[in-house]
């Protein structure tokens, strides 16, 4: 029997709005006693917690590393170290530190200078599957894409890119608190534990032999620099392969099945190239992967009429404030014209997305070029499997069809 | 470099405190986390440069004078 506060139950995941709109109506900071803390729905709330660093901590790993057993600290060991180290995981002053090291290589000025090469290679992948009646945006597009991007600028060489994004998806699991799953966090710990070393010996030789990458960067901040510890610039480099690709590959597959659920924005859309830009937030505000983000209270605080105590997890749901109608008029209609300024898909404060400007290009330029050569792009199946963790809400694989309806291009 | 000026949009702003943690005498953060400039604090025009370069929201123009 599945528990009734277990929304990633498939028949509440499939499409969690209803469930959200509920909790933000007629109770906004709720006990939720299968995850066992509290669920904050409402924009207000969700976006003064995002501010207040005093009160709440985004430090999750080491109340986690507090709870364990001497056997699960010597089985998880490598994520503890690692995860501990890994910035969204982290509060100031040790986040501020580590966010000034690679804070301006995903700067909006920074990025812009990318924008050439990621638009070339996503026309490379459409072309690789030029004629074929369908494709899978996730495998086909989204995910190579923003791996190959993500690899170039931390300067990992072109032949170990498939393993290590292999890699990088396998830690999801374990990073976005899914169902309880001893095998899946098995997997999790061996495969950070190939990444460390991975990267320990990229660092090595780029310590040597410097070069115009991330690796570089990092691997002199903490020769030279003294900036931070080994561990911490390998922490980085995992967390960047891992944030790098997920959430924006999710993005542009959520956005997908969004504009095929309202055609008249996605045709309004392949029409006017020039709303990409604004469809972007909006689609952000609309189906941003990143569906909600976990909080631990430093100390005890009232929120509304509750009284949060220390210790306490909060689940910050985004994806319910970037619904919120005292926030946003008509919340559940995409409106691809509307100015979606505020929304929280990024978060805010100082965990606002280090990516986010590279997600924007990145989503930009993959739905410009999508939308040019397929404008009728539609998922092929009924039914989408949207995963089972409850940080990300996004299909693992997104099968289309590149000319629904259209017959001539029948093999 | 000469002191300089600048301003946050505070409808941008999303509070990272990025600029802050580059400029701490030039940059406040009120109550909501949101930035804003403090005129005449003294912080030099590189470091507001490379404040408003840090920003993920470009929320910060600086005025780095003119040539008058």
């Amino acid at each position: 029997v599945t528990h009734p506060d277990n929304f990633l139950a498939p028949a509440t995941w499939a499409d969690p709005y209803p469930y959200f709109a509920r909790l933000r109506r007629d109770d906004p900071v709720s006990w939720n006693s299968w995850w066992k803390g509290w669920v904050v729905t409402r924009y207000d709330d969700v976006d003064y917690l995002l501010r207040r660093s005093a009160e709440v901590s985004a430090a999750t790993v080491a109340p986690a590393r507090a709870r364990a057993t001497p056997e699960q600290l010597k089985l998880r060991e490598a994520t503890f170290r690692l995860l501990g180290s890994w910035l969204p995981l982290n509060d100031p002053p040790d986040h501020t530190r580590l966010r000034k090291l690679v804070n301006k290589a995903f700067t909006p000025a920074t990025v812009a200078r990318l924008e050439p090469g990621i638009a070339a290679r996503a026309g490379e992948l459409l072309d690789a599957v030029d004629g074929r009646e369908q494709f899978d945006v996730v495998r086909d597009f989204s995910h190579p894409l923003t791996l190959a991007v993500i690899a170039e600028m931390l300067g990992i060489p072109e032949a170990d890119r498939a393993e290590v994004g292999v890699w990088g998806q396998e830690i999801m699991l374990l990073v976005l608190e899914g169902r309880d799953s001893s095998g899946r966090q098995d997997v999790a710990e061996r495969v950070l534990r190939e990444l460390e070393q991975y990267f320990r010996r990229l660092v090595n030789q780029r310590r040597r032999d410097s070069r115009e990458d991330l690796v570089s960067a990092l691997a002199s901040a903490e020769h030279e620099g003294g900036l931070l510890s080994e561990d911490e610039v390998i922490a980085t480099c995992i967390l960047l392969i891992f944030a790098g690709q997920e959430t924006t590959t999710g993005l542009i597959a959520n956005a997908v099945v969004a504009l095929d659920a309202h055609p008249g924005q996605r045709d309004l859309l392949a029409a006017s190239p020039e709303l990409m830009p604004g469809a972007v937030e909006e689609l952000l505000r609309y189906c941003g992967t990143v569906f909600a983000i976990t909080r631990v209270a430093k100390a005890p605080f009232r929120l509304r009429d509750r009284q949060i105590s220390a210790g306490d997890k909060l689940l910050l749901v985004l994806a319910a404030a970037n619904r919120d109608p005292a926030q946003f008029s008509d919340p559940d209609r995409l409106d691809v014209t509307r100015s979606a300024l505020g929304h929280l898909a990024f978060a805010g404060g100082v965990h606002y997305c280090l990516g986010g400007p590279l997600a924007r290009v990145e989503a930009r330029i993959g739905l410009s070029q999508l939308l040019a050569r397929y404008p009728r792009l539609s998922p092929a199946a009924q039914e989408i499997n949207w995963g089972d963790v409850i940080i990300t809400r996004e299909p693992a694989s997104l099968l289309v069809d590149a000319y629904p309806g259209d017959r001539r291009h029948a093999a | 470099m000469t002191a300089g000026q600048a301003q946050v949009d505070s409808r941008v702003c999303v509070g990272t405190a990025m600029c802050r943690s580059i400029a701490p005498e030039a940059f406040v953060l009120d109550d909501t986390g949101r930035a804003s400039f403090v005129p005449g604090a003294g912080a030099s025009l590189a470091d507001l440069i490379e404040a408003a370069e840090n920003c993920p929201v470009q929320a910060i123009a600086v005025d780095e004078g003119g040539p008058e």
